[in-house]
């Protein structure tokens, strides 16, 4: 799955209501609940959890990528997520205010690789995370991102 | 006990370290206890036949004068004794055998795990003793080969040697053998490599040649240093002389066939009397003894008949009824079952048709200068180079039998002629036979019973569930696996795939983005110790990768096994280690 699309069909939500870095997952795990690529969410939830233990994917700039590798998932799902304060992430306490939450089939390293690294790319162009966080509505957001 | 561990660990941790280095100490180590083997089954031999037939030999020099010294109804009943008694020891030894490794050396170093086992070795050269030392018409060096090559494998196990180094080292141990019972150590490498390896690579060879080099040295020591067959004095006195050579070197081609022919119905022909082992090789016994009533010169192994014959003074007729006897006391040893070489038979034989091919030489062309003793030194050489189907072997060890450098020239075209035309006439020979009747079902048997944890050895493509993009990068940047095997602690979790991540290597936002776990296929292909190199063939023939890890039943990582190391296990080669 090409990685604009893996965006464009990301759900997302601008105001995060979780103050904690597992609070903030759990809310943007429920915003994919009903996803048909999502077999089971619980145990969506319970990969990305356990994966964020591990080691804690921070781009910077107050952007932070959870994801896990996971059979609950049948393709690439995103779970797009504003804080209106920061976060405190990982053990550095890292403060973000993005969170762009992955979901990968196992079998999809490639198309894994492909997504991130354009997201990240483009989140590190100049100006881009701060239109995402100026952004007034879920469309604007999508624009920028695209 | 302890000391004895400890002496092990003393000797593993000093030789550890460069491969061929290695080999090279041990194998002259193993040349040394060939020797030791070889000099003990030969005096065993004189001892016994010293008991048997109430004649001590002189300076080694074979049984015949034993037997000729008897009157004919003893030498009839030694022989038959001894096979009798040759077959009783295979008869019950069968009972006691357990495991079901091999007693062949050559099928050990080619196509099997370089183990031999020590009770049926041990078991085989017990009869060959009893049939050696009463008469038989065989050669002694079949069971000082085994000898040797059983120390060496028994060596290699207990000191858990690789398995590449171990079945080399019954190579060793097989050359060492050659090289004592002929003293002959240029010879006991080249048989080796030539017939048993069929490969001159120094890899290979050079161990080879070390062993034989100790093994002759420890033998000349304890009997002294002459040649085995004292050739009398040859000189080529006209280039036309080599005439005769030639049309020898073709006759002798021409006869081998027929030498193994006669050993295969002779074989055949006792196998079809259904005998328990006792009574086959008693009625082996019977045979020689018969013949050796009339013609005591057809008993032992041919060397003090060669010896004769190369100084022979007697008429063409009766060397030639001498060896038609000979060859047909040969066929009855061997075609019993009886355990031991064919070797030096073969040289007999070569030097019986020999010397009458130049009787018949000398009376057409009279002017020559033509000595029918020279020509029974180069039957020697011909027939067994077109026997064992090893010119370049039997060049060197008829030259290292006589120390005569003049009689090279017509020895070497006399072998390659002998040889062609055997050749050319049936792809038979002494050696090839049973490798060709084994090496099929070998291979298929040890696909079937060899472990994948036999060829097994350390992977140096690890790495862990938590290295950084950056540590996967650098890691297949730096070594030449095109998989990284990803192990937590001690289990293996999965494998990273260089073609799944090659585009993205030199990507920097990921450096802190991706971990090892998040890239790895945990579906990938696995192997246990216990496998069979045959279920490995098959992970292999369906798995992208040419090198599988192996776990055991808790996931623990113990090792890698490549696709390569089976298949040059299977050919017989040598693997070389990272």
């Amino acid at each position: 799955m090409p990685a604009v699309t893996v965006t464009g069909k990301a759900r997302i939500v601008l105001g995060v209501e979780a103050t904690t870095e597992e609070g903030v997952i759990k809310e943007m795990i429920r915003l994919l609940a009903g996803c048909p690529e999502v077999r089971d969410l619980q145990g969506l939830q319970r990969a990305v959890l356990a994966r964020q233990k591990l080691q804690t994917p921070l781009l910077g700039n107050g952007v932070a990528l959870p994801h896990a590798r996971t059979a609950a998932v049948t393709e690439i799902v995103m779970a797009i997520g504003r804080c209106p304060e920061p976060v405190a992430f990982g053990p550095d306490k890292t403060p973000v205010r993005l969170v762009f939450l992955y979901g990968v089939p196992a079998h999809c390293i490639s198309e894994y690789l492909a997504a991130v690294a354009q997201l990240a790319r483009a989140l590190k162009k100049a100006g881009t995370i701060e239109a995402l966080l100026a952004a007034p509505d879920e469309a604007r957001f999508r624009k920028v991102l695209q | 006990m302890r000391r004895l561990v400890r002496l092990r660990i003393w000797l593993g941790e000093r030789i550890a370290g460069n491969e061929l280095r290695a080999t090279l100490l041990w194998a002259a180590v193993i040349g040394l206890l060939g020797a030791w083997t070889s000099i003990g089954f030969k005096e065993a031999t004189e001892w016994l036949h010293g008991l048997c037939t109430g004649h001590h030999t002189q300076n080694h020099s074979g049984f015949v004068a034993g037997f000729a010294a008897m009157p004919w109804w003893r030498r009839i009943l030694v022989p038959l004794g001894g096979g009798l008694l040759a077959g009783l020891t295979l008869f019950y030894g069968r009972r006691i055998k357990r495991r079901t490794n091999t007693t062949d050396y050559m099928e050990a170093v080619v196509v099997g795990d370089g183990n031999l086992s020590v009770r049926s070795s041990l078991v085989k050269c017990a009869s060959a003793w009893f049939s050696a030392s009463t008469g038989a018409s065989i050669g002694r060096e079949g069971p000082m080969v085994l000898l040797s090559a059983l120390a060496a494998s028994v060596l290699g196990r207990w000191l858990k040697f690789p398995l590449a180094r171990k079945r080399q080292l019954v190579a060793c141990g097989a050359a060492a053998g050659i090289a004592s019972a002929y003293n002959a150590p240029v010879s006991g490498a080249f048989f080796v490599a030539e017939i048993v390896l069929g490969s001159l690579a120094m890899e290979a060879f050079g161990p080879l040649v070390v062993a034989s080099v100790v093994a002759t040295l420890a033998t000349r020591s304890y009997f002294g240093g002459e040649a085995m067959y004292l050739a009398p004095v040859f000189t080529l006195h006209q280039n036309r002389e080599l005439l005769p050579y030639l049309v020898l070197g073709l006759l002798c081609g021409a006869a081998a066939p027929l030498f193994l022919g006669f050993l295969k119905w002779s074989e055949v022909g006792f196998g079809r009397l259904k005998l328990p082992d006792w009574a086959r090789l008693a009625l082996g016994g019977l045979v020689v003894g018969l013949l050796a009533a009339g013609y005591p010169e057809v008993t032992g192994n041919g060397r003090s008949l060669v010896f004769s014959i190369l100084h022979y003074g007697g008429t063409w007729q009766a060397l030639a009824a001498i060896l038609v006897f000979k060859v047909i006391a040969t066929g009855a040893t061997f075609g019993s079952g009886a355990v031991g070489g064919v070797f030096t038979p073969t040289l007999c034989t070569g030097a019986g048709l020999g010397y009458l091919f130049g009787v018949a030489a000398v009376a057409l062309f009279p002017g020559w200068h033509l000595e029918p003793g020279a020509f029974g030194l180069v039957g020697m050489g011909a027939f067994l180079a077109a026997a064992t189907g090893a010119p370049v072997m039997a060049i060197i060890m008829l030259f290292e039998l006589t120390l005569n450098y003049q009689i090279l020239i017509p020895v070497m075209l006399a072998s390659v002629m002998g040889y062609y035309m055997c050749r050319s006439l049936t792809t038979r020979s002494l050696y090839k036979d049973a490798l060709a009747r084994k090496g099929a079902a070998a291979v298929a048997q040890h696909l079937a019973t060899l472990k994948v944890g036999d060829l097994m050895h350390p992977d140096t493509g690890t790495i862990s569930p938590l290295a950084s993009f950056r540590e996967i990068a650098r890691r297949f940047l730096t070594c030449s696996h095109d998989f990284l095997h990803v192990v937590d602690g001690e289990r293996f979790v999965g494998a990273i795939s260089l073609h799944d991540i090659k585009s993205y290597l030199e990507h920097p936002e990921l450096e802190s983005l991706v971990i090892s776990q998040d890239v790895m296929r945990d579906d990938h292909p696995s192997l246990r110790p216990q496998m069979s190199l045959a279920q490995a063939l098959d992970f292999f023939s369906s798995a992208e990768s040419e090198r599988l890890p192996v776990i055991d039943e808790h996931a623990s990582f113990l090792g890698v096994v490549t696709k390569n190391d089976v298949l040059l296990f299977l050919a017989g080669k040598p693997r070389s280690l990272a």
